[in-house]
């Protein structure tokens, strides 16, 4: 049996959600500090993906990375590199569905984080890194843990901006929903019942986890 | 030595104040929303004045006109929170080490250590701070600004989130500090009696504004102002009306002749425990005398609290305060209530 489905989406996800790990918590960061306005359309930008069918997302991908857009071009100009029809076109699509999703938890756990703390580490000296790593990002981790946690399981199972993006090429952007997706329209119903247990596996995998991660502290 | 000349507005509160704080305690009271606290943070840099100066031992911290405006890591000021806003991701020893500005871990480890045996939570070093009580928690505070060696001192309401039982012995410890700390230390408080304990100097804050500002006797013996009065503990306060040289208290229902009438007079006040019953009282010392019935009695913890007013007549009442001792020696009433002249406050 063939897993290299499994083994495709697990490489998408776990590098769209490191990108949305990263970029969602320093988004974040610099959206509170946003002066009233700003933050609200700044706001309503960055958590868009989350509402819009993902086949809208996989559209705007390819209007600005197919290769006859302007990006697209100079990518193939410069770097002879094409973007769409590609296992990382899903990380695009993937990365930009799941980003909403650790933005948002890392958004609510940094205002209802106590402002006096941050304060007082101002107060004795420390530097606005170290505040940020070592006292902000620490007593939000769980938060924005879970929130990760929960941007991985909707990624592993994105469709349709992957599907739209990166197609399904056997051996080369097949991931586990595309194939569920894939094998039914082909009428193979077992292949497609092979790939639907498969998902089920990880997605109860990841509930488990969320759960775990939820727990609320138990120290301070 | 602390100048703060400073305004600043702020949805509808407007904050304009003037205080100089030379080395010692100088207490900031005033009622919820005087604007203490943000007097507080903008010396700390942690909000920002709209306009004005502040200076810290010659340094100027903050001024609108030169357009300087410090970090507050570089104000190097020690500011003692409500909640006393311990990283609670870190340990006691790490929470102090913050705090430290020496170069090496190691120095920072053994000031950490040094500080904690001072402030006796050695024992508490690898805790965290939600293992530890709340006088512990306010010790740990208290080691970790102390640690970077700041030239001011702000402490805002460093009792509030404390049991009154734990408040007196900590007290007591804090007392010991402030006197061995050489620089400027402002204290925030509702508290008078602590106040009076542990200041030297008080500022009066109401509605954004410093209203009085003088040795802690003074304002106590003569709060000048209302608020000062009130906070200060004063509880009877009425409005009076000058024609010629007679002064009339309509709500009390007595009059009496002004020896001198300062300006901008337009209350009295008498504390409640400065009341004496009239058959008592030296005939010279007496401002006003007049016959008196209770309207109702309470019974504090060690006192008696008579409310009274005039005989015969439906005015708002006035407190009398007295020990229980005292009040058990009145069972036959006297008649009439007197006020003296030492005693009572003239308030702008």
């Amino acid at each position: 049996m063939d897993l290299f489905p499994l083994f495709n989406s697990l490489r998408i996800t776990a590098i769209a959600t490191s990108a949305a790990f990263v970029v969602g918590i320093f988004a974040a960061y610099a959206v509170l500090r946003l002066p009233r306005f700003v933050k609200g359309l700044c706001d309503t930008i960055l958590t868009i993906p989350l509402v819009l069918p993902p086949t809208v997302v996989g559209y705007f991908i390819l209007v600005w990375l197919s290769p006859r857009s302007v990006i697209g071009t100079k990518l193939y100009e410069w770097f002879s590199m094409t973007i769409t029809m590609r296992w990382y076109a899903a990380v695009v699509a993937v990365a930009i569905i799941a980003f909403p999703f650790v933005y948002r938890t890392a958004r609510g756990a940094f205002e209802s984080f106590d402002q006096n703390l941050l304060d007082a580490g101002r107060t004795l000296g420390l530097s606005e890194k170290y505040i940020f790593f070592r006292i902000l990002l620490p007593n939000c981790k769980h938060g924005i843990i879970a929130g990760t946690v929960i941007a991985f399981a909707r990624g592993l199972g994105e469709y349709g901006a992957t599907s739209m993006v990166a197609g399904y090429i056997p051996g080369k952007t097949a991931t586990v929903s595309t194939s569920v997706a894939f094998f039914w329209q082909i009428n193979q119903d077992d292949m497609a019942f092979y790939w639907v247990m498969i998902n089920l596996a990880v997605s109860v995998v990841f509930m488990v986890l969320i759960n775990v991660f939820n727990k609320p502290k138990v120290r301070g | 030595m602390l100048v703060c000349d400073i305004g600043k507005n702020l949805n509808g509160f407007s904050l304009d104040v003037n205080i100089a704080a030379k080395p010692g305690v100088t207490a900031l009271m005033g009622a919820s929303g005087s604007g203490k606290s943000m007097t507080l943070r903008c010396i700390a840099g942690i909000s920002k004045p709209d306009r004005g100066r502040i200076e810290l031992n010659g340094v100027v911290l903050f001024d609108y006109e030169k357009k300087i405006n410090l970090p507050p890591q570089k104000r190097n000021t020690g500011f003692l929170f409500q909640d006393y806003a311990l990283f609670p991701n870190m340990t006691v020893r790490q929470n102090i080490m913050t705090g430290a500005k020496h170069k090496t871990t190691h120095e920072k480890q053994s000031a950490a250590e040094e500080l904690a045996e001072t402030f006796h939570i050695t024992p508490h070093l690898n805790k965290y701070p939600c293992q530890l009580s709340g006088g512990e928690k306010q010790r740990c505070a208290l080691a970790r600004i102390l640690a970077g060696s700041p030239d001011i001192l702000m402490l805002d309401e460093p009792f509030a989130a404390l049991d009154s039982h734990l408040r007196w012995e900590l007290e007591l410890e804090l007392a010991g500090l402030l006197k061995s700390f050489n620089k400027p230390i402002l204290y925030v408080s509702h508290n008078r009696s602590e106040v009076y304990r542990l200041c030297d100097d008080i500022v009066i804050m109401n509605a954004g504004k410093n209203e009085v500002f003088g040795d802690k006797r003074t304002v106590f013996k003569n709060p000048a102002t209302v608020q000062a009065a009130r906070l200060t503990g004063c509880k009877n306060i009425a409005a009076i009306a000058i024609t010629g040289t007679r002064i009339s208290v309509p709500n009390w229902g007595i009059e009496f002749e002004a020896v001198k009438t300062p300006k901008d007079i337009h209350y009295v006040g008498i504390r409640s425990n400065y009341i004496i019953p009239a058959s008592i009282a030296k005939e010279g010392d007496v401002i006003a005398a007049f016959p008196f019935e209770i309207v109702s009695e309470i019974e504090d913890t060690f006192t008696s609290i008579l409310m009274v007013r005039k005989r015969g007549t439906n005015l708002p009442v006035i407190r009398w305060e007295m020990p229980k001792k005292e009040r058990a020696a009145l069972r036959g009433m006297p008649q009439e209530l007197a006020f003296l002249r030492e005693y009572v406050l003239f308030l702008r």
